[in-house]
């Protein structure tokens, strides 16, 4: 015997106890449960990852990654670029500072030599589930029954009566403290606070570099 | 009198302690697992097992790795130059990566707090006493719910919380009362 996979898995606990199949086709419970996976990757930032992008000389702007939700950090020259709003940054401060929005990074000192890249470490958005597809390793199994709690979420709250608000209300707790859980667990699982070994160099270190001479 | 067999099929129950099971794993870290691999000449980062939750541990024989956090380990990744010779690692999302990079083939010995195999059978946990009672009353809570029991699902959702703290508090006493390491350890 052999565990079912998860999409019809959960599909079946939803069919069996509250997704009325004259009310919820298969489809729109799917769409449930998939909404749930990406709302609490994104909100839990679980998906994390870094990129190289390299410099190009007159070129201030680059585009962000397709699947890029939230940058967690720029780095550069061995030490990490400070962000500048969007109101300050068409001040041109010399520095190394980047700017971000509409879908691109910039540098605010554009580069004047194609030599070196800068790195972008961000969390990433999922894609959407099918029915037969399977959530991403860093969203694993363990916190499968979030979607389970989202897609019970929207059908109480869509199909059943007033008498049923606070059911539907448990429900979205349940979610809303799983993704809590979700985002401390990401974090501690990159970072493992317990262990880490202070770096004492690294404070030595000059906080910009320059290499747009 | 006799009691009733609890109304559930095998492969809906197997489905639910296997998801059960991934769960109490998660919430007390039940599970700590052992593998070795060997890195690769030029190569920084690798792939982490599947089954790995977090990582607590990389050794080489006896001598152990101290860990980074990924912003300082993408300061080095990006140039900082490293004044140390001690070699260390970090976890970036499903990789592990090591600071400097590997210049040979050295084989690393990572432990991890890990989330167990997929069941192939009924109530064949890897966990056992606390833990795999655990699973079964998480297992008969998800069952509450889908029954559209909610109060009785509530009142096991408040205990399984309470219990998978419990347990995992008792893990966490086991792991400070072991020796601190000199030069591992960041409090020492």
């Amino acid at each position: 015997m052999t565990p079912t996979a998860p999409m019809p898995f959960l599909l079946e606990r939803l069919r069996s106890s509250i997704a009325d199949p004259s009310l919820f086709d298969d489809d729109t419970v799917t769409r449930f449960l998939s909404d749930g996976y990406v709302a609490a990757c994104e909100r839990s930032r679980c998906l994390r990852t870094w990129t190289t992008q390299p410099l190009t000389a007159g070129f201030q702007e680059y585009a962000l990654p397709s699947d890029w939700l939230e940058t967690l950090g720029v780095y550069m020259n061995g030490a990490p670029m400070e962000e500048l709003s969007t109101r300050i940054a068409p001040r041109g401060d010399d520095g190394a500072f980047y700017y971000s929005y509409d879908g691109v990074i910039g540098l605010v000192t554009t580069p004047t030599v194609s030599s070196g890249n800068y790195i972008l470490h961000y969390a990433r958005r999922p894609a959407a589930l099918t029915q037969s597809s399977t959530p991403e390793t860093l969203f694993g199994p363990e916190w499968y029954w979030l979607m389970r709690a989202y897609a019970a979420w929207h059908i109480y709250r869509l199909g059943y009566g007033e008498e049923y608000v606070p059911e539907a209300n448990r429900q979205r707790t349940m979610f809303d403290t799983g993704v809590a859980m979700l985002e401390r667990y990401s974090t501690s699982r990159d970072e493992a606070a317990t262990n880490s070994t202070p770096v004492a160099h690294i404070t030595s270190v000059p906080s910009v570099v320059n290499t747009f001479a | 009198m006799a009691e009733t067999p609890f109304p559930v099929e095998d492969q809906p129950l197997l489905d639910q302690q296997n998801d059960a099971s991934y769960r109490v794993c998660a919430d007390t870290r039940a599970l700590t697992k052992r593998t070795t691999f060997a890195t690769v000449n030029g190569q920084r980062e690798y792939a982490l097992p599947s089954d790995v939750l977090r990582v607590v541990g990389v050794s080489v024989g006896a001598q152990l790795y101290a860990h980074i956090t990924t912003d300082v380990a993408l300061r080095y990744i990006s140039g900082l130059a490293d004044v140390s010779s001690s070699p260390r690692y970090y976890v970036l999302g499903p990789n592990i990566g090591f600071q400097p990079v590997p210049a040979s083939v050295v084989t690393i010995t990572l432990y991890y707090e890990a989330r167990p195999a997929a069941l192939s059978a009924l109530g064949t946990y890897e966990v056992g006493g606390d833990f795999a009672r655990l699973v079964d009353r998480r297992a008969n809570t998800n069952l509450f719910d889908d029954d559209g029991q909610v109060g009785v699902a509530a009142a096991e959702e408040a205990f399984y919380r309470a219990e998978s703290q419990r347990l995992m508090r008792r893990r966490r006493k086991v792991g400070r009362s072991r020796v601190p390491v000199i030069g591992y350890d960041a409090e020492v």
